[in-house]
């Protein structure tokens, strides 16, 4: 038991020596007796995902995002907290396995009505992902391994941008409910867990940033259209405090459409790739 | 034959002819692969030279065929022909052996080989030609094999020729009766020609030859010997000929003057020589194939011959077209079973068949002895008057045909026109005379029945028209029946749109007047319904076409999202155009219905339609996509997607 608070004493220790040191907005920001969950705050997101072939092998990642946020004069679906454009080249390495790497702008908008501050700040990000898909009978399931290098900035008028590591793993899994195999008519149900941890040095003692369990369902309208719609539960703790845990529950809407504009005799050979 | 030249050889020899044209023109070249000649295929192996287009064999020759797997299973017809060519000519030793085996499937190894038995049927012919033509002593064997040994001997003849021609005795045997004779040194049969059989050391038939000329035949059998004369030295001619089957024919001739139960046919001496014939006329028919030969033998002899002059050659002419014109109409008239039934109703037609039956029987049925002895060449070996007597013992039958003794119009036949031939004795002339009056008698008949003739054609033309409408319909409606299953009211529709054409002709055929009109009408409707049936298919594969079109234009393409391969519509425009606009389109016009004219370029359009979509499948269009994107009629888009137009469609 001796023991315990000693290393509790040390990391306290640590922490506000670091902090002092840093001068930075951590300054005075004690972890708290017991960790602290934030009241839920609701979410909408409406996110399409483009996937272009230019080649046979390569494509253009093309997603943006419309995320929005509940205050407290916008209940429900609330105003527009983050337009988010994600782009890459990916590398379709064979059926089950691709690689992407491209770079993220994010527009932030200041959802705090009481701020003074600016209400819109831009984010950046350099970002690649390694992804994984194994079936299991007509269930489909998905390894995914992303990478984030961010530069980000508060609200406040000149204000920083300061850098962090994202490191992200999502199991996601497919499962058709009323077909054997995915086509154009299938509706399909996709539970997903990721998780995402942060590194960098404004990262003391928060690296679990989000923790996001969802579940989807979606439907198959065309061979190249997809739609689907589901509800997050996220959490996580807040960058400032490390006790302190934010949470999220997110009602997300998804279009996937996948264009091929080559012609069709270019498109012939890449069907099976290498099998 | 198949030449050496030509298929797989071809490009090759081509090379070959380059090289040629610069040395010497008939270089020889060699050929080795598959040939056929003589009804035998298998591998061959030669040298040839070609000269003026055409290939002359050259050298030493060797084909061959057997199959070991052929025998293990069922059995195997084997061959192996060798010998040499000269000029295209087959020139000194040659061996054939063929036949077929079977196998007990038993094998055993001996001296690092396995030896299987065999059992089966083995030819061997081996002797030496000249000139393509047999030389020195031809052996021809057909052996019974049992257990690779042979059990028993089917059939051997021994004969030695002098370029072409058999020399001193031959044997010829099969396995119960031996044919022994002996020729001259040009050729001729001579001596005694005699047939043993196993069970007597005496001969069991002689043949008694002097220098070709067949003089008697003595027959022994159980009821004792019989002596048959046959050729005597009486005749002012003689003529050479070649032992063959017209020989034994007029034989048989002869010797039925006397003995008219004799069937010479059944003669020892007839079958070995014919059987003979046979073998040889197989290794002749393979040498012919090939190059140049004359290898059947030629058994010369001698007959009485009684010349035709000019006169006779011309009456002989004259007889023969007069007895097949009358022929022809004879049985024309005997075996209509309208006549038939006609003569037993009306008197001018019972008459007019009875007449018939008695030309025929009295007439025409000698008159047909006398020709088959000219179509078989035979008249000039045997003597005329003979012949005639023969044929007509009672002397020619009379002109006059008496069928009562009453006086009145159907008592008799006399055609008063034509020439008196009774008063003449019964030669040539004579029977020339009285053939033609039975063909123009048969003339006269055929005239005098032809308007009841006719009608009766027709009856039965209508008859067999009717028997074959109702046929076809059924074969339609049976079709049409199977279709009822698909489930589609656009193809039920333009199947009762076929059924309704049908009803549509049915009820104009039934309703016209029996004419040629209708005949013709007829015969358009029964094509009519043929090509319905076509159609009825046609419309009837419709649904399993426009499932291969759905498949043909469906591309398997990798969807990024689920990781899974998706097969995907492509060129959605020329498919909807086809099945929401072209198709129903043309279902329509089957269904308005169709005229039986319009009914072939229908089936042919949609043929055309299937075949030009699957063509589209992997052509470029970009441009026909946009033209198609709010085209509606389907006149016009039959002509964008390229489709022959047809009078049918031109004119709506």
């Amino acid at each position: 038991m001796k023991k315990y608070y000693l290393l509790r004493y040390k990391a306290v220790l640590l922490f506000v020596v670091f902090s002092l040191a840093k001068g930075l907005s951590q300054e005075g920001n004690v972890l708290p007796e017991e960790a602290e969950f934030k009241n839920p705050v609701g979410r909408v997101w409406f996110n399409t995902y483009g996937n272009i072939r230019i080649s046979k092998r390569l494509f253009w990642d093309a997603q943006t995002h419309f995320r929005f946020e509940e205050t407290e004069n916008t209940p429900y679906i609330g105003q527009i907290g983050q337009i988010y454009n994600r782009h890459a080249i990916g590398y379709i390495y064979s059926k089950s396995f691709n690689v992407s790497l491209g770079g993220v702008l994010r527009i932030n908008f200041n959802t705090d009505e009481s701020s003074e501050d600016r209400s819109v700040v831009p984010e950046w990000r350099i970002w690649h992902q390694y992804q994984y898909a194994m079936p299991l009978g007509s269930t489909m399931f998905y390894h995914r391994i992303r990478i984030e290098h961010r530069w980000t900035q508060g609200f406040a008028e000149n204000s920083e941008y300061i850098f962090r590591n994202r490191w992200r793993y999502m199991l996601r899994a497919k499962v058709p409910l009323n077909n054997y195999k995915f086509e154009p008519g299938t509706f399909y149900i996709s539970p997903e867990a990721e998780l995402i941890m942060q590194s960098g040095e404004p990262v003391v003692a928060s690296p679990l940033e989000d923790l996001r369990l969802t579940t989807t369902l979606g439907y198959i309208v065309q061979p190249r259209l997809t739609v689907a719609a589901g509800l997050m539960y996220s959490t996580g703790q807040t960058l400032e405090n490390g006790g302190i845990y934010k949470q999220n529950w997110t009602f997300r809407i998804h279009m996937y459409f996948s264009p091929d504009f080559r012609k069709v005799k270019n498109k012939l050979p890449s069907i099976h790739f290498g099998d | 034959m198949k030449k050496p030249y030509g298929g797989y050889a071809y490009p090759l020899l081509v090379l070959l002819a380059l090289i040629c044209s610069t040395t010497a023109f008939s270089q020889t070249q060699l050929f080795s692969g598959e040939l056929s000649a003589g009804g035998f295929t298998g591998t061959a192996e030669y040298p040839f030279k070609v000269v003026d287009g055409d290939s002359i064999p050259e050298g030493k020759f060797l084909m061959y065929k057997s199959n070991l797997d052929a025998l293990l299973k069922e059995k195997d017809s084997f061959f192996s022909f060798s010998g040499m060519f000269n000029n295209g000519h087959p020139e000194g030793f040659w061996k054939f052996q063929f036949g077929e085996f079977s196998s007990n499937q038993a094998s055993q190894v001996v001296g690092y080989q396995y030896r299987v038995n065999v059992s089966g049927i083995q030819h061997d012919a081996l002797g030496n030609l000249k000139e393509g033509k047999p030389d020195g002593d031809w052996t021809y064997k057909i052996s019974k094999i049992e257990n690779s040994e042979v059990a028993e001997e089917l059939f051997s003849s021994k004969i030695s020729f002098d370029r072409g021609i058999p020399q001193k005795s031959f044997q010829i045997e099969n396995d119960s009766i031996t044919l022994v004779g002996r020729f001259l040194r040009d050729g001729f049969a001579h001596d005694v020609w005699a047939v043993y059989s196993d069970v007597s050391s005496e001969p069991s038939e002689n043949w008694y030859f002097t220098n070709g000329l067949l003089e008697r035949i003595e027959r022994s059998n159980t009821s004792g010997n019989v002596v048959l004369e046959v050729f005597d030295n009486s005749a002012q001619t003689y003529k050479s000929k070649i032992l063959d089957e017209g020989y034994l024919r007029i034989v048989k001739w002869y010797i039925n003057k006397q003995q008219t139960e004799l069937n010479l046919e059944e003669t020892g001496m007839y079958s070995l020589l014919q059987q003979n014939s046979q073998h040889y006329q197989s290794i002749n028919t393979f040498f012919n194939d090939l190059g140049k030969s004359e290898f059947m033998p030629s058994f010369k002899v001698k007959l009485p011959f009684y010349s035709l002059d000019s006169i006779e050659t011309s009456q002989v002419r004259n007889i023969t077209k007069a007895y097949k014109s009358a022929s022809e109409k004879s049985d024309e008239l005997l075996k209509n079973p309208q006549l038939e039934f006609l003569a037993r109703s009306n008197e001018k037609a019972s008459y007019y068949y009875t007449i018939a039956k008695r030309l025929q029987d009295g007439f025409i049925e000698p008159l047909g002895v006398f020709n088959s002895c000219n179509d078989q060449q035979m008249i000039e070996f045997l003597p005329r008057k003979i012949l005639i007597r023969q044929i007509w013992p009672n002397g020619l039958p009379k002109k006059q045909i008496q069928l009562s003794n009453e006086a009145g119009p159907y008592t008799s036949w006399d055609l008063k026109s034509s020439e008196e031939y009774n008063d003449q004795p019964t030669n040539m002339a004579s029977i020339q005379k009285m053939a033609e009056y039975v063909a123009k008698s048969f003339d006269s008949i055929s005239e005098g029945l032809s308007e009841w003739l006719e009608k009766a054609e027709k009856q039965q033309q209508f008859l067999k028209l009717e028997e074959q409408l109702v046929e076809q319909t059924q074969t339609l409606e049976n079709t049409i029946d199977s279709l009822q299953t698909i489930n589609r009211l656009d193809i039920k529709n333009a199947l009762n749109g076929i059924l309704n054409t049908k009803e549509i002709i049915l009820k104009t055929y039934a309703e016209m007047p029996e004419s040629d009109e209708k005949l013709e009408y007829g015969q358009n409707t029964l094509r009519c319904l043929q090509n319905l049936v076509e159609l009825a298919t046609a419309v009837g594969k419709l649904p399993e076409q426009e499932l291969i079109i759905k498949e043909a234009y469906q591309d398997a393409f990798w969807n990024p999202f689920t990781a899974t391969i998706m097969d995907e519509d492509i060129k959605k425009r020329i498919t909807a155009a086809h099945k929401n606009i072209i198709i129903p389109y043309v279902l329509d016009l089957i269904a308005s219905p169709v005229e039986c004219k319009d009914v072939t370029q229908i089936t042919q359009l949609l043929d055309d339609i299937q075949k030009r979509l699957l063509e589209l499948r992997d052509e470029s269009t970009k441009k026909l996509e946009r033209k198609l994107r709010k085209e509606q009629d389907p006149q016009i888009i039959l002509e964008l997607l390229g489709i022959p137009a047809n009078p049918k469609t031109a004119e709506q």
